[in-house]
């Protein structure tokens, strides 16, 4: 294998992507961006990726948790249902709960992405998550 | 828009006919309940915007009713409808939530200006509870939408600092690596700043108040002790925690609790010298739980020991000057103890170091 997988990175913001595909690249990843949910989802059916990098806070709050709803519960994407997702937010994980709105009711019921990482993060703090998340999913 | 909905509750047929005539000819729905009991189970079934009451029925006496109208939903105006011997019972009525009464026998146009008032009453407080909620929900995640647009620009810049001091980008001259260490250093203090200042204004001593449960000092220790044992490595700080076994638990909100300790340590550990140490110690006392933190570090003037708790304040001195601090830490320690109804002290020494006395009560 040429490369240690294929990873999709799910961010709005074009200068965070661009600084996270430089640590994957310099680790032998092969690396995909999506700007959005919409892109994503369409990046994943014909990139089928090891993983993907989503940032929660994308157009709408939601977008990053919308994004891990579909891939794990729409029967057309069964094929991708698997896909280990790490997701990333500069929103700070507040005391306890990782995502933190006042009122839990605005958060609703929402999906578990396979691991979450605060941004930002140092490069070796990505790359092990990273191998674990593939890693796992390989076993 | 629909039209409005009036329900008349009046047991005098002849009386509730003529309302509905009078109404439904100015495009309102009109419902008709015979009795108190029959108007208040239609009310729940169906919602209405004003409700007329007859003051004398049979079943039950208007006021009552209005009264459980008021119970069930305050928003639904009430006008009671009285003969003019009984003046003191619409007022009574009034008292319990009516919003009008209209004497008998009334004419079409009185009905009608009764009716339009109380709806007109009706929309405005519904426009101002729509707005209320509305400035409600801004207000509980303002905070965190705040957080969001101040913290990603700083989150992507601080990641090509990342991405460069790992040499990732290309190898970094020495004086290049420095200052690029500087700036992320400066940036990351900047970060910190706003997240003790976000952490200031959304603390409110209501939630604090309304999540105190009994907790185990202990424990809650632990948690804070986490994210410090690092800091104290770096500068050889030693950790001690002297808690005794029968400790009461203490009445408190773990979450904002356990970042009181967690500020104190780690300001003990900060402002501690090389090889120096913190102990947390802690004991009851007739109902309530002193915790002290106590370090052997610069210590604080005495002249400027009144004002450490002040949002901004950071004592003059070079050696704390020469520490990366945001001024707000103690200013939130001392906001969450106040919402637990604790009080917090400090004993200090120039030179010898000082004691952060926070006393709460026992659970």
């Amino acid at each position: 294998m040429a490369t240690k997988g294929k990873i999709l990175i799910v961010d709005d913001d074009a200068d965070f992507a661009k600084s996270t595909k430089m640590i994957l690249l310099a680790d032998d990843y092969q690396v995909v961006i999506a700007s959005d949910g919409k892109q994503g989802l369409q990046k994943v059916q014909e990139e089928n990726p090891d993983l993907i990098i989503l940032d929660i806070m994308m157009e709408s709050i939601f977008e990053g948790f919308s994004l891990v709803s579909s891939l794990r519960s729409d029967p057309r994407l069964a094929a991708y249902k698997n896909i280990p997702i790490l997701m990333v937010s500069s929103v700070r994980s507040d005391t306890g709960s990782r995502f933190a709105f006042d009122d839990p009711e605005d958060m609703g019921s929402l999906p578990e992405p396979d691991d979450y990482l605060d941004k930002p993060f140092k490069p070796k703090e990505l790359l092990d998550r990273v191998a674990e998340l593939i890693a796992r999913r390989r076993a | 828009m629909d039209p409005p909905k009036v329900l008349v509750i009046d047991d005098e047929e002849i009386a509730r006919v003529s309302c509905r005539r009078v109404l439904a000819r100015e495009g309102m729905t009109v419902g008709l309940a015979s009795s108190g009991r029959e108007g208040l189970e239609l009310l729940m079934r169906e919602p209405h915007d004003l409700v007329l009451v007859d003051f004398k029925m049979a079943d039950m006496d208007g006021v009552e009713v209005v009264r459980r109208i008021h119970a069930y939903d305050p928003s639904i105006v009430t006008v009671i409808i009285t003969g003019y011997a009984t003046v003191e019972g619409a007022v009574a009525a009034m008292k319990e939530g009516a919003y009008d009464y209209l004497p008998k026998p009334f004419t079409p146009d009185e009905l009608l200006i009764a009716v339009r008032r109380g709806l007109e009453k009706r929309r405005l407080d519904l426009e101002s509870r729509a707005l209320r909620e509305e400035k409600e929900a801004m207000e509980r995640n303002f905070v965190t939408m705040v957080t969001h647009q101040l913290r990603s620009p700083l989150a992507a810049i601080l990641q090509y600092f990342e991405v460069l001091l790992a040499g990732i980008g290309g190898d970094l001259s020495e004086s290049q690596r420095e200052m690029l260490q500087r700036a992320k250093d400066r940036l990351e203090s900047l970060m910190a700043l706003i997240n003790d200042w976000l952490d200031m204004s959304r603390l409110s001593e209501e939630n604090i108040v309304s999540r105190l449960q009994a907790v185990d000092l202990r424990a809650c220790l632990d948690e804070a002790l986490k994210g410090l044992e690092w800091a104290a490595r770096q500068k050889n700080v030693s950790l001690h925690v002297e808690i005794p076994q029968d400790l009461p638990r203490i009445h408190a909100d773990p979450d904002t609790f356990r970042e009181v300790l967690s500020n104190l340590i780690s300001n003990a550990i900060k402002y501690n010298r090389v090889g120096g140490r913190v102990t947390i110690r802690a004991r009851g006392q007739n109902g309530s739980v002193q915790v002290e933190v106590e370090d052997t570090g610069v210590g604080i003037d005495e002249r400027e020991v009144p004002f450490v708790f002040e949002q901004f304040y950071r004592a003059k001195d070079r050696e704390v000057r020469e520490q990366e601090g945001t001024g707000l830490g103690l200013a939130i320690v001392r906001k969450i103890v106040r919402a637990h109804g604790g009080t917090i002290q400090v004993v200090s020494r120039k030179g010898e170091g000082s004691i952060f006395r926070v006393v709460v009560h026992a659970a």
